[in-house]
């Protein structure tokens, strides 16, 4: 071949090629332009997140959180921004649900409360509807007696026996849409169920620290925030200062069978005074006036062997398992919350033989840094607080292989479970090295 | 000698920035905006492992069973702020077997960087990087056989901005200098030089442009271009450059896949060109039980810090299972060829099985037990091996 010849194949191979490489390039840009109609407002990161740097609003961190943590189920096609942030941190405005199949009691809405009616027969199925002004992750709770299974939308939500305390809470919470729902009850021979409520989760409340805002850029502070209260782990925050502490002899107010009791167990009550139940369930009611307004956790020493109910405010209610194990009293941790400065009321339901011996708020540093600290030691990087979250830090942060594995979970832990979950160490895998050793992996 | 000095001190520098930085960042009180927009962390952790390996020096006459027991003292240091980035990562390395004739070694894993948002979109970023790196591509990365204590200085400009379209295009602009601590290597086929040193300077450029395509499905196009010159071998001093086209999509509930492919060119300044398919076909499924699947194809030119050149072709296939909330296991196989551009001297095979399984212990502590075998194989059967190694690691992190 002649030297001519050579270089005119070159010139054609070069010409083919910049063709070829300007044919791409049109068919991106072309598609790109087509595919802007096809983006909604908000909603899961897409694989165009995996290396973008633009900066992800709370909108999507929202969409794609709801949808790692399993709760979609409660969403419809019509769903808004403001449904998903519901989702994530139910705020009770006050609207009102409509009841069928019961009596409505009274409603709002993340909460549906049903007189239950008569079974014709004891072998009768009981069957009510709800109507939910809101999607949420709720809980069932019901007052009666007796061992009783109950459904909702052909979904188990709990085998409940209320006998000890009169109130049995669900050990499952479920992501429900708005609109009409199916309660099935089956009850055993001698149960009763009086009551039903169906209350939104308040005690785990994801969002950032100033609320939600569907159009605000996510910063990191509240990019670690949110993980940390969708793992559950809010309760490793440092602690702050003295807890305040409050003898359970020194309450306000005890229901009918509520003493207090100087009796002697394998370990030895705080003051050598704490209080019981005698004969039937007891509530105890304590008032704290906080100064300032904190994180705090909840912790109590507890005796007994069957679940209690402790509430804060009345809003958030949580079932207590005391620890079988120990024969006198043991710690267990109620809730972990932030609580606004001024009057606040804890009450506790305990079943008969059970008691308390005195209730720690343990206030908790809560600020961004904190957050990111902990979410560090999880083996997740941080950056400062303030600095904008890139959507490809975000895509990152929520297909976390131990994220995921956590954030599946997430509805069981609701139910109560303490969280251990398995934390990256950084111990690197057995074979790994970057594409090449001298190329940093980013690039 | 000179690298240690050169090294420690720089980080001395870096670690007294970090820490006055730190003081004045600890000194504010409350918990006001000013304190929440800058931030210093530090992390501690220290993971201790006995191993016990059937051949502690990667030779083909597989005599050196023994048992290992390696210590890795580390801190991580950060101190961050609304356009900058400031960290170090303080580790050593220190491996002892039982037998003096296993490579015993210490390796130091000591490096700072800072990182600045200049303008919009325009960050720079200095790094030094005074760690091992692997000698022998076809090995195990992390073998004290296979590692050279190496010292990597860089300086990074990168600028990213939107484009029409939804697009986003990214260009980035490296030199790095490398050095690294005398070792035993063999040159071209020329024998052994046993005061073998890797100095070289390096520069790249990588450009790359996405766009959505479709919903769920994202389109790019990624260039990069590379050169490398040695102080001592210009003879192996190359350039080299790649265009890929790819897709990435979750199209599938939980399915992450991405495929690209394109043409890469490996041109040595005295010597041939090669030229080739490059590529790169990932995905990872992930299932609600807590199972992740990964599958990895890559087709990529790749260079080893003596200054060969391979074209390789690796696989790698894994499942990782989260057994409720504390415990995770993962098995996976891998498999890469390296096919020796330089000298054209062969190709050489790496591949093997490796699985583990990792329990929370506490809050901070957690064990791994680690299972690996390795087999080496190639056109000169003088330098295969074989390992199976097994660890069992406690780790503590703060």
């Amino acid at each position: 071949m002649t030297a001519g010849a050579q270089a005119t194949q070159a010139t054609n191979w070069t010409a083919r090629r910049a063709i070829v490489c300007l044919a791409v390039g049109i068919a991106l840009v072309g598609a790109s332009a087509a595919a802007d109609t096809l983006e909604p407002r908000y909603r899961k990161l897409g694989p165009d997140a995996v290396r973008s740097e633009r900066i992800v609003t709370q909108g999507d961190w929202a969409a794609h959180l709801v949808d790692v943590l399993g709760l979609t189920p409660a969403l419809t096609d019509d769903s808004s921004i403001e449904d998903v942030f519901g989702l994530l941190c139910p705020k009770d405005s006050g609207h009102r649900s409509d009841v069928a199949g019961g009596s409505t009691a009274g409603t709002s809405a993340y909460h549906a409360v049903i007189d239950v009616p008569k079974p014709k027969s004891p072998s009768d199925l009981l069957r009510m509807t709800v109507s939910l002004p809101s999607p949420a992750v709720y809980m069932l709770s019901v007052e009666g007696s007796g061992p009783q299974r109950w459904v909702v939308d052909q979904q188990v939500v709990g085998h409940l026996d209320p006998s000890e305390l009169g109130v049995a809470q669900a050990r499952e919470v479920v992501p429900l849409r708005r609109g009409p729902h199916e309660i099935t009850a089956f009850l055993a021979h001698d149960s009763s169920a009086e009551r039903v409520e169906l209350t939104a989760y308040t005690p785990l409340c994801i969002e950032p620290a100033e609320g939600w805002r569907a159009d605000r850029p996510l910063l990191h502070g509240d990019r670690a925030r949110t993980m940390v209260r969708a793992l559950g782990i809010e309760q490793r925050l440092p602690e702050s200062g003295e807890p305040i502490v409050i003898e359970a002899e020194s309450y306000a107010n005890a229901s009918a069978w509520g003493v207090r009791t100087h009796r002697k167990l394998t370990t030895r009550a705080s003051e050598h005074t704490w209080v019981t139940a005698e004969g039937s369930p007891a509530e105890f009611t304590y008032r704290l006036h906080l100064e300032d307004p904190s994180l705090f956790t909840v912790e109590a020493v507890v005796h007994g062997i069957s679940p209690q109910i402790w509430s804060i405010d009345g809003r958030h209610r949580v079932t207590v398992t005391p620890d079988e194990a120990a024969e006198g009293f043991a710690p267990a941790d109620v809730i972990t919350l932030p609580l606004t400065a001024g009057e606040h009321v804890i009450r506790a339901l305990i079943p008969p033989d059970s008691g308390i011996d005195l209730i720690r708020l343990v206030r908790r540093k809560s600020d961004a840094a904190d957050y990111l600290d902990l979410i560090e030691e999880a083996g997740f990087r941080g950056k400062a607080p303030a600095a904008y979250v890139t959507r490809s830090a975000a895509y990152k942060s929520l297909s976390n292989p131990t994220f995921l594995a956590h954030a599946y979970r997430y509805l069981e832990q609701v139910a109560g479970r303490p969280p251990m979950p398995l934390v990256e160490h950084d111990v690197g895998a057995v074979y790994s090295r970057p594409p090449s050793p001298l190329l940093p992996p980013e690039l | 000698m000179n690298i240690r000095c050169t090294t420690v001190v720089s980080l001395l520098m870096a670690f007294s920035w970090v820490v006055s930085s730190a003081e004045v960042a600890l000194a504010r009180p409350g918990s006001g905006a000013e304190t929440e927009s800058n931030r210093f962390s530090w992390h501690p952790s220290i993971t201790t492992s006995t191993e016990a390996d059937d051949n502690t020096r990667l030779e083909s006459s597989h005599s050196n069973s023994d048992i290992g027991i390696f210590i890795t003292p580390r801190i991580e240091l950060a101190y961050q702020g609304h356009w900058f980035d400031l960290g170090a990562d303080l580790g050593a390395d220190v491996r002892r077997y039982i037998d003096k004739s296993s490579p015993s070694d210490e390796f130091y894993r000591l490096s700072g960087w800072v990182e600045l948002g200049v303008l919009p979109g325009v960050t720079m970023r200095f790094a030094n990087a005074w760690v091992p790196s692997a000698v022998n591509l076809a090995g195990p990365a992390d073998h004290a056989a296979n590692l050279v204590q190496t010292n990597r200085t860089s300086a990074d400009l990168r600028f990213w901005s939107e484009v029409p379209g939804d697009g986003e295009i990214t260009l980035a602009v490296q030199g790095a200098r490398l050095i690294s601590e005398s070792f035993s290597s063999e040159i071209g086929g020329n024998g052994i030089d046993d005061d073998f040193r890797s100095d070289l300077w390096e520069g790249s450029f990588v450009g790359e442009y996405q766009t959505p395509l479709a919903d769920r499905l994202s389109g790019f196009v990624r260039t990069h271009v590379r050169f490398r010159s040695f102080d001592d071998a210009s003879i192996d001093d190359f350039g080299d450059l790649g265009a890929v086209v790819g897709i990435r999509t979750d199209w599938l509930d939980n399915l992450e896949l991405e495929i690209s492919g394109g043409y890469g060119l490996l041109g040595y300044y005295q010597g041939d060109r090669h030229h080739g398919f490059v590529g790169d076909l990932s995905l990872r499924y992930f299932v609600r039980n807590g199972t992740v699947l990964r599958l990895s194809f890559q087709s990529q030119n790749v260079f080893d810090i003596i200054g060969n050149a391979f074209a390789e072709t690796t696989a790698r296939m894994g499942v990782e299972h989260h057994l409720g909330e504390r415990t995770a296991v993962s098995v996976g196989v891998f498999s890469s060829r390296l096919d020796n551009k330089t000298w054209n001297s062969g190709v050489d095979y790496y591949a093997g099985v490796d699985a583990n399984i990792r329990r929370q212990i506490s809050r901070r502590t957690q064990v791994e037990l680690a299972y690996r075998y390795g087999q080496n194989a190639g056109d000169y059967s003088s330098d295969d091996f074989s390992e199976n190694r097994l660890m069992l690691t406690f780790s503590y992190r703060r």
